[in-house]
């Protein structure tokens, strides 16, 4: 039963009016005529309870870094110290390596340029993943017939033998 | 086609029109140069009036669009318009595909 079919059935009943002004307001429900106690303790339970946790945030956090400082400080120092040692061990490498580091590095920039020479040929970027995947699919179908054409508008006589290394697109059109 | 030409032919790319005519009329190479002017067409046209080159790739279709590798093998094949931006990324793959000269 709701509240409003209940407030229904006590007003229209006679002893739901004999007993509302025993309550002392106008509320017709007695379970309604409870809260406000029920608030007041509700509200002390919940300020005991935000003391409670403004008293323990005052007090836990003071605890807890103390205890972390403390642990960090003795990790930093040994992450330092290893550092340190790091660098000085590295240095020592360098005093004593520094001539065939310097070989070292002209006989890359060497490489590197043979190796520029041998794909000098091939200037175009290498292709994206879906390039190479797409040219799969695009498998030879023939070695494409030569053009046997002698008059030529725009451009000389073409021969596809000629333009190797080229990407061409042969056309067949008509203007009508 | 036109727009490839001339974003593609610094990169090694070339359009060869083969102009195989399907009426007489088609058949006057003036006609065609003057289609070349009304249309802006700068690349390289054939005249295929004996319809050699026609015959040689067993073609059929107008128009029709061989693409052809740097090695000279046919790769793909579009008959009729439509479907430019495939064909497009076609020629952009085969342009970046690595080649050496034997």
């Amino acid at each position: 039963m709701t509240v409003k079919t209940l407030t229904k059935a006590l007003t229209d009943n006679d002893v739901g009016r004999r007993e509302r002004p025993d309550l002392g307001h106008s509320c017709a429900v007695r379970l309604s005529c409870r809260r406000p106690q029920v608030g007041r303790r509700y509200r002390f339970a919940l300020l005991t309870l935000i003391c409670g946790l403004l008293l323990a945030g005052c007090v836990v956090p003071e605890a807890i870094p103390a205890q972390s400082d403390e642990g960090n400080q003795s990790e930093q120092d040994a992450k330092v110290v290893a550092i340190q040692t790091r660098v000085a061990e590295e240095r020592a490498q360098q005093g004593s390596d520094g001539e065939e580091a310097v070989a070292d590095g002209s006989d890359g920039a060497q490489d590197q340029t043979a190796t520029v020479e041998e794909t000098g040929e091939t200037l175009a970027p290498a292709p994206t993943a879906m390039q190479l995947e797409l040219l799969a699919k695009l498998r030879p179908q023939g070695e494409a017939p030569e053009l046997l054409n002698e008059v030529w508008l725009n451009s000389e006589p073409l021969k596809l033998a000629d333009l190797r290394g080229n990407v061409v697109l042969v056309e067949f059109w008509t203007y009508g | 086609m036109r727009e490839w030409h001339q974003k593609y032919a610094d990169d090694g790319f070339v359009i060869i029109g083969v102009h195989t005519p399907e009426f007489r009329h088609e058949r006057d190479v003036n006609n065609v140069e003057n289609s070349l002017v009304r249309l802006d067409i700068d690349f390289a046209v054939a005249i295929d009036n004996d319809w050699k080159t026609w015959r040689s790739y067993n073609n059929r279709y107008w128009p029709a669009m061989y693409f052809i590798d740097k090695t000279g093998q046919i790769r793909y094949l579009k008959i009729g318009e439509g479907q430019y931006a495939y064909s497009e990324s076609v020629i952009q793959a085969l342009l970046a595909e690595p080649y050496t000269a034997n």
